[in-house]
């Protein structure tokens, strides 16, 4: 029974658009490509920075012990639970046509900029989206290194950029590459995100509902959903090799 | 190259308020090796720290290297070496780039750095497992591994921490002899920090016996162990048997006598390589501990024994 639940609906999928002319052409028309691209595109830069910028903030975090710093933890992983169509309406609320963002440019240059539907607002959503659950992450593998290390290291002579490369980055290296994988995946699939900020970018979750509610091209759309699936699962597949008992990964 | 290391009215208070460290003043002398022996949550990893600059005294406090205040010299350029108390070996490098990371981090080109290296390997016998990771070796090649890597820059100043702590007694004992000849041999000024007396005994010139966060003592182990400045240092180096009134003496000062002035009733008895320790229940309720020679014969359990005292050996508090 459970087994049918998962498994109908994936081969109803890849039967829908199991036709190889379809795969060529997703593959090869522009429309789709490029949507495939930017698509891509921006889940790896998202990712990047989303792994970055949370690197250095656990990083900084571990091992370090001050007054608020649990309310600091708790503020920095908090939007976690909200839902992306939330997120967006943030973005919007940040940096659309009545926003915080067009009021300040507007008051400076007399110019009301607008980023919220275009590329920057996404990836800002998706960011926003992604930072905390790689806060989270690293922060506990860090939290799990042994501070020790990185004190030898000092004892020895290290500079600060030599310790990060001889030390931090080993030792955190599997939750790295596995939140990064996360953040690509989830950035791959968010549509409610998209859906309410990219009026002016074509992404493939967009271009998946745009296909089937639209154009009502069923097999398209399908075979476009097997891409998306199959490129999300490699990301996640990578994630879970590296990732092994990384609780606050998932 | 070793250095004279002082502390000097040096403090520690953490965040939540613990004092780690009472004001303390500490004089380390060229090449000397000192053993900072005393009980869990006594300060002595906290000594070490601050000599090493890993952590800051309080206001007033002063780190000396060779009469120079070094309190605000960081870390990196003390040129310290340290064994901590889990090795901190870094997983992800060969023991033999483990040894060099210090002259890696100094700069030191590669061409100059192997036959340091080699040399280090040679030193702790472990030639042969140059391109092992650490995770790769048993808990006495691990301390090794960390041992060379502290000596390979050579350090003015060596500090162990519980350098023994996760091996077995027979290791510890093995290991022991061997650091006790290389220290001899690297004239290095050095601290290890322990809490087993014996080792403390074997190992340093001097030794401080720490308490509550202050050093109660300082001298020669002899010193030490015959002339115990406290009740608490007496009884935490060796075995102390407490007469009443103040007055208490060593295994030593115990010999069965059928004329002696003291009688004790027999509780226990240990055989240990040769010798038998031998324990009674004394009048006052307290326990009596003494040494039989070698061949004297053992009393029976439950059975009276009536003591000499040697009176010159009597220690007071
Ligand atoms: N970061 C800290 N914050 C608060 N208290 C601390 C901290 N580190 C140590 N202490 C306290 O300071 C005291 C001395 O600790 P220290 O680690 O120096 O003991 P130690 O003699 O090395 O003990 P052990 O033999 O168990 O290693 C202890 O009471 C400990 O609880
Ligand atoms: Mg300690």
């Amino acid at each position: 029974m459970l087994l049918a639940f998962f498994l109908l609906p994936l081969a109803r999928l890849v039967g829908q658009g199991a036709d190889p002319a379809l795969y060529w052409r997703a593959l090869t028309e522009w429309q789709y490509v490029s949507a495939l691209l930017v698509t891509v595109a921006l889940s790896l830069v998202t990712a990047v920075c989303a792994v970055g910028l949370a690197a250095v903030v656990a990083g900084w975090l571990a091992h370090r012990h001050f007054p608020g710093r649990r309310l600091l933890v708790a503020m920095l992983t908090m939007p976690v639970a909200l839902p992306g169509v939330v997120i967006a309406f943030m973005m919007i609320l940040l940096m659309g046509r009545q926003g915080l963002l067009a009021d300040i440019t507007d008051w400076l240059t007399g110019e009301r900029v607008v980023l919220a539907y275009t590329i920057v607002g996404l990836f800002a959503g998706y960011l926003y989206f992604s930072l905390p659950r790689c806060i989270a992450t690293l922060l506990a593998a860090a939290e799990a290194m042994d501070p020790a290390l990185d004190e030898a290291a000092r004892m020895l002579g290290a500079s600060p950029w030599k310790r990060v490369r001889d030390v931090w980055l080993p030792g955190l290296a599997p939750a790295l590459v596995a939140s990064g994988a996360i953040c690509f995946a989830t950035a791959m699939g968010a549509l409610g995100t998209a859906f309410t900020l990219a009026a002016d970018i074509r992404v493939l979750p967009m271009v998946i509902y745009t296909e089937f509610t639209l154009a009502t091209n069923l097999g398209m759309a399908a075979a476009l959903s097997v891409i998306l699936g199959v490129a999300t699962w490699i990301a996640l597949a990578v994630a879970r090799s590296f990732g092994g008992g990384m609780s606050a990964a998932a | 190259m070793s250095v004279r290391a002082e502390l000097r009215g040096v403090a520690r208070t953490f965040a939540d308020g613990t004092r780690g460290l009472l004001p303390t003043d500490l004089v380390l002398e060229p090449g000397s090796v000192t053993a900072l022996l005393g009980p869990s949550g006594c300060g002595k990893t906290t000594l070490l720290r601050l000599l090493a600059g890993l952590a800051r005294p309080d206001p007033g406090g002063a780190v000396l290297f060779d009469g120079r205040d070094v309190t605000d010299l960081p870390v990196e350029r003390r040129n310290i070496g340290m064994v901590f108390q889990g090795y901190a070996l870094f997983p992800h490098m060969t023991v033999a780039r483990n040894i060099g990371y210090g002259l890696e981090a100094r700069g030191v080109p590669r061409a100059q750095r192997e036959p340091r290296v080699a040399e280090m390997l040679r030193l702790v016998r472990l030639e042969a497992l140059a391109g092992r990771r650490p995770d790769q070796l048993s808990g006495g090649q691990r301390q090794r591994v960390a041992l060379a890597r502290a000596l390979a820059p050579q350090p003015a100043l060596l500090l162990l921490d519980e350098p023994f702590g996760a091996l077995d007694a027979a290791l510890r004992l093995a290991l022991r002899v061997e650091l006790a000849a290389l220290l001899t041999a690297l004239r290095v000024t050095a601290v290890i920090v322990t809490h087993d007396q014996a080792e403390a005994m074997a190992l340093g010139d001097g030794v401080a016996v720490m308490e509550g966060g202050r050093i109660g003592q300082r001298g020669t182990p002899r010193d030490i162990y015959e002339r115990p400045a406290n009740r608490f240092v007496a009884g935490f180096v060796g075995t102390l048997n407490d007469l009443g009134e103040g007055r208490f003496c060593r295994p030593e000062a115990l010999r069965p006598d059928p004329a002696g002035p003291l009688e004790g009733r027999v509780s226990a008895a240990f055989f240990d390589a040769g010798r038998t320790r031998l324990h009674l229940a004394a009048p006052g309720g307290g326990e009596w501990v003494l040494e039989l020679e070698p061949g004297q014969a053992v009393p029976e359990r439950g059975s009276a024994l009536r003591l000499a005292l040697d009176e010159k050996a009597v220690l007071r508090f």
